[in-house]
């Protein structure tokens, strides 16, 4: 299993790259959250239930077992999970792009 | 005093052996022998030919290696085929189950999914091991992200057979099968396409 201190890690190299841009989220099919895949392991990040609407974040192998699970235990691990969580249902709903045409749209006057 | 010195050889003998000499002319002082002669000629026309037959083997050990290399790259073509032609039929069970497994869950047969997930995934843990896909990051990302949507699932599945009360989206889960097939169908189409071509080219 991989330990808590390399999945923080995962997660502060995951937090930056989706900032970036440069991790291709989707949703998954089965759970409420996302994926990104790699060419031999992927990362979901879970939304919480409604009792807990937390994220998690959780490391996938080669067969598609779990083989690493961070959970919001300390205030850092959660603020960042936090702020994934939102990039990534940002990108994933391509809000951004949609406020920017609706913004181009109502400066030009078309519709 | 006077010595009358004789030759050693009598007068005729000597004589004799000059007139030898005389009949054959292209003969050097020295004598000889007739075989010594043939060795000197067969010398001189067998250098070339041992040349040339030095030559003659060289150029069929070359042939015969060029039709080595042939051969051999012909059987590494037929086995890379053979592969080939394995990948497409683990890929293409893996639509066909992915069919299948879209109708069960239209019809709310649960019981039956969890285990035709883990088949499905067995098919696609197999190809990707061919050399098909080796170095081929987008068809393993495509690949992994399958494995890992179907892990996931069979995940909930269970979770669900296990307790009714665990929620499972049927809707979007026929729809991302539906992704998942679209996808490995596009790895299933280039595979068809590389059957027969050099894995060099």
């Amino acid at each position: 299993m991989i330990k808590t201190s390399e999945m923080k890690k995962i997660l502060s190299t995951v937090l930056e790259r989706t900032a970036a841009g440069r991790l291709e989220w989707r949703e998954a099919a089965a759970v409420s959250g996302y994926l990104v895949s790699f060419s031999h392991s992927a990362l979901i990040l879970r939304r919480g239930t409604s009792g807990n609407p937390s994220w998690s974040l959780e490391a996938i192998n080669e067969f598609g077992d779990a083989v690493g699970h961070l959970t919001p235990h300390d205030s850092e691990s959660a603020g960042k999970l936090e702020k994934l969580g939102e990039i990534v249902e940002r990108k994933s709903q391509r809000v951004d792009e949609t406020l920017d045409d609706i913004f181009r749209g109502l400066e030009g006057g078309q519709n | 005093m006077n010595v009358n010195w004789q030759p050693i050889l009598g007068q005729s003998a000597s004589s004799a052996l000059h007139k030898a000499d005389e009949a054959r002319p292209w003969l050097p002082e020295a004598h000889v022998s007739i075989f010594e002669y043939f060795a000197v000629w067969a010398a001189i026309v067998g250098l070339p030919l041992a040349l040339w037959g030095i030559w003659k083997a060289y150029k069929e050990a070359q042939k015969a290696q060029t039709a080595s290399r042939a051969a051999q790259d012909a059987v590494g073509q037929f086995r890379s085929d053979l592969g080939k032609v394995n990948v497409i039929a683990e890929l293409t069970r893996f639509c066909d189950g992915i069919s299948d497994l879209k109708r069960f869950l239209r019809a709310k047969v649960v019981h039956v999914v969890p285990d035709r997930l883990s088949e499905l995934r067995r098919y696609l843990i197999n190809a990707r091991q061919s050399h098909l896909f080796t170095g081929n990051n987008k068809a393993q990302k495509v690949i992994q992200a399958a494995v890992t949507e179907l892990a996931t699932t069979e995940d909930s599945i269970e979770a669900h057979l296990a307790d009714t009360k665990q929620p499972l989206d049927f809707v979007k889960i026929t729809r991302e099968m539906t992704r998942i097939c679209d996808e490995i169908h596009v790895l299933l189409n280039d595979a068809r396409t590389t059957i027969g071509k050099n894995d060099k080219d």
